[in-house]
């Protein structure tokens, strides 16, 4: 029914939008810890993940193809909290540090 | 600018946020437009405090005045006067109301119990007055974004956005000019509507996304609230202690700050040998809405702690900054004012734009859809205008000790906000087509009454309040006579509009279809 | 007072600026012309009506920079934007005359369509 895709859209699309954009960001404060003050890096993270938030936002009430967007947001949100779990144990090196790498 | 598939999903995006959440989008937005004047507000609502600007003020007379007041408090705040606020204002523990003292004499000021700009207006616009499980702030949060998604599917789905640049007609039939007038004030003020939501979701980052902080801090909120905003604590020593000179420890926090001004002191653990002084730095001189504090010891003067955002820090405060407006350059604030009102008459517009264009089709359909969207836009849009003047007019008719079913005063004045603002839901579900010209109509009456309440009740009329230096009640009363004049034109053209048949409808061109909801 | 009056002078130029762009378009130029004629507005004009456009708005974050500063000047110059943006959309939509001082002397003398001589006063 009509009505039911645009509830179970909106629902994807607020619920699921906010989830990952609550986990990324939560993942680019730990792994920004390492090159600025935590103070910062809470902040930081903090103001992208409105910006974040509103990408999917606005992809996931748009695009056709809710179904495959659906699977890419649980995916999202599952990788974005798993980078959290990891970041948080410490047993990988931030960001930055990658990054200086390369 | 969009291929036409995914510019019709856009389109019927646009279209769904913007009637479900045009009502409470009209409610935040009108509230906030109103925020930019709160302090102005409250002096209109609260005339013992319509003071002329204020000399400097003696902190150590200040406090002294306090300690009067309030003996055994083990805490207090002061803030200083500003231009917008001409009181020494006292926040007391154990109680949320605000005290007011005379900036000369230190003798309180009583104005009647009430709310005000300060109290109600400015915290309707945050959280809707829901204080359960902070539902209030998260729908607003909700309707932040939902504002960027709106403006930004509008600019998506406008398919000659150059072309209609500075189109606006308004003798054309309503789907016409009200849709010129809606996409105008869209786009010619874009960069405020995208600003303006996302400012207000930056200032409440801690509370929207937890996430982050918890994450870099480990859970550890008491140092994010030291490192982020500077909030500093010690134990109390179980000693007496005395207090030194305050305006000693004031001419320190300017020295430090090279010039910029304390505007707020605490003085905590009163009386304890561990007591300290918070100093807070002014907001009125830049654009940023700044967390500097610097904190005494009470007994010596000396500074045990200075806290300043770090440089991401400062660009939140920054960001903040534009969307709180504490900065006094009044150019700015009335501009600020003015384009709020524009967004609220883009938002209504909007509404109005969908009834209009849906009208016929839902009539021949049998649907309720536009006759349920157009009471409650109207009361949304009309109602909460006329609700708010009425608790103007509520502000100036009741009596000081008022009291009724077991609400005080200020609970009445709220009394009156939600009664007249249901009163007029009721009035437009019942009268359809026809409320949004009577509302207007009422507005015109209630805002001239408004006037002239507060010429009766405080002898204040414009010219002898701008005479006084009370320059923001003669304000507030200009703005209200200009709403009353603006609201009878509309009702007037409402009624010819209303009256005359409607010409065959136009259909929007280039926007959405009118089969598609 | 010297700040009011050039904030002034910047919404002068902003409107004056969102003027002179509109009246790039065919249907504002028609209608600020008020003349039954379908010419569209002059290559020429045209694009002198860019230049000078552009060249006012930027003319007026100038102003507004200067006069208050980095924050509060950009700050300023976005609201005043809106504001000669929105001033010129009902100047077009109820009072297009008062914008004719801004037309002459530019259509009438590029224009192609009219016959050489037509225009000398």
């Amino acid at each position: 029914m009509r009505a039911l895709r645009v509830i179970l859209r909106v629902t994807l699309a607020v619920g699921g939008g906010y989830a990952a954009a609550a986990v990324w960001s939560a993942a680019l404060a730990l792994g920004l810890r390492g090159s600025v003050a935590r103070a910062e890096a809470a902040v930081l993270a903090g103001m992208l993940a409105f910006l974040f938030f509103l990408l999917l936002l606005l992809w996931l009430l748009t695009t056709p193809r809710l179904g495959r967007a659906g699977l890419l947001v649980v995916g999202l949100v599952l990788g974005g909290a798993g980078l959290s779990r990891v970041l948080s144990a410490g047993a990988w090196p931030s960001l930055a540090a990658l990054t200086r790498g390369a | 600018m969009l291929g036409e598939p995914l510019r019709r999903a856009w389109a019927r995006l646009h279209t769904w946020a913007g009637v479900v959440l045009g009502g409470v989008l009209f409610a935040v937005f009108w509230m906030g437009t109103l925020s930019v004047f709160d302090h102005e507000i409250d002096r209109w609502m609260m005339p013992p405090t319509r003071l002329a600007a204020a000399p400097p003020v003696s902190l150590d007379a200040a406090a002294r005045a306090v300690a009067a007041l309030a003996p055994g408090a083990a805490q207090w705040s002061l803030t200083l006067p500003s231009a917008r606020t001409p009181t020494v204002q006292v926040r007391l523990p154990g109680s949320d109301a605000l005290l007011h003292l005379d900036p000369s004499t230190f003798a309180e000021l009583r104005p009647a119990p009430t709310l005000g700009g300060t109290g109600f207006i400015f915290p309707f616009h945050f959280m809707l007055h829901i204080d359960w499980l902070d539902l209030g702030l998260w729908i607003v949060g909700l309707c932040g974004m939902a504002m960027l998604v709106l403006t930004l599917s509008g600019v998506l789905i406008h398919k000659r956005i150059l072309r209609d640049f500075f189109m606006f007609r308004p003798r054309k039939a309503a789907t016409r000019s009200l849709l010129d007038l809606h996409t105008a004030l869209g786009v010619l003020a874009l960069p405020f509507h995208l600003v303006m939501p996302l400012s207000g979701l930056v200032i409440f980052f801690a509370l929207f996304f937890p996430g982050t902080w918890q994450a870099a801090f480990d859970g550890d909120e008491a140092a994010f609230g030291r490192e982020v905003f500077g909030s500093y604590q010690r134990p109390t020593a179980g000693a007496p202690g005395t207090l030194s000179s305050l305006d000693a420890m004031a001419a320190e926090a300017q020295r430090r700050w090279q010039g910029g001004r304390p505007f707020q002191v605490r003085l905590q653990l009163a009386g304890d040998a561990a007591s300290y002084v918070e100093m807070r730095r002014a907001h009125t001189q830049d654009v940023s809405m700044n967390r500097d504090a610097i904190y005494f010891d009470a007994a010596t003067g000396a500074v045990l702690e200075r806290f300043e955002s770090k440089p991401i820090g400062a660009v939140q405060r920054f960001i903040a900054g534009i969307h709180f407006v504490q900065f006094e350059q009044w150019l700015l604030r009335w501009l600020y004012f003015c384009a709020g009102l524009a967004g609220c008459v883009m938002i209504a517009t909007g509404l109005w734009f969908w009834l209009e264009s849906r009208r016929a089709e839902h009539a021949r359909r049998g649907w309720v859809g536009v006759r349920l969207v157009e009471a409650l836009a109207t009361g949304s849009v009309s109602g909460i205008i006329a609700a708010t003047l009425a608790f103007f007019i509520a502000n100036r008719c009741l009596p000081e000790a008022a009291s009724a079913w077991g609400l005080g005063r200020q609970r009445l004045e709220l009394v009156a906000f939600y009664g007249v603002w249901l009163g007029m839901f009721c009035h437009a579900g019942w009268r359809g087509r026809a409320a949004w010209g009577e509302q207007c109509a009422a507005i015109a009456g209630l805002s001239c009454g408004a006037v002239a309440l507060n010429w009766i009740t405080t002898g204040d009329h414009p010219l002898r309040a701008l005479s006084r230096g009370a320059t923001s009640v003669a304000a507030m009363d200009g703005v209200l006579l200009l709403l009353g004049v603006v609201c009878w034109l509309a009702a007037r053209r409402w009624r010819v509009r209303v009256a005359a048949p409607e010409p065959a409808l136009e259909l929007a061109r280039g926007v959405v279809p009118s089969s598609e909801g | 007072m010297a700040e009011g009056a050039l904030s002034l002078a910047a919404f002068a130029a902003s409107y004056i600026g969102f003027a002179l762009l509109a009246l790039r378009q065919a249907p504002h130029h028609a209608r600020v012309a008020a003349s039954p004629r379908r010419a569209p507005p002059a290559a020429a004009m045209r694009q002198r009506n860019l230049w000078l456009g552009t060249a006012a708005l930027g003319a007026s974050l100038g102003v507004c920079l200067s006069s208050r500063g980095p924050s509060f000047g950009a700050i300023l110059w976005v609201l005043l934007l809106a504001a000669g943006g929105l001033g010129v959309t009902f100047t077009l939509a109820f009072r297009p005359r008062w914008l004719r001082p801004l037309q002459r002397g530019s259509a009438e003398r590029g224009s192609p369509h009219l016959p050489r001589g037509a225009t000398e006063r």
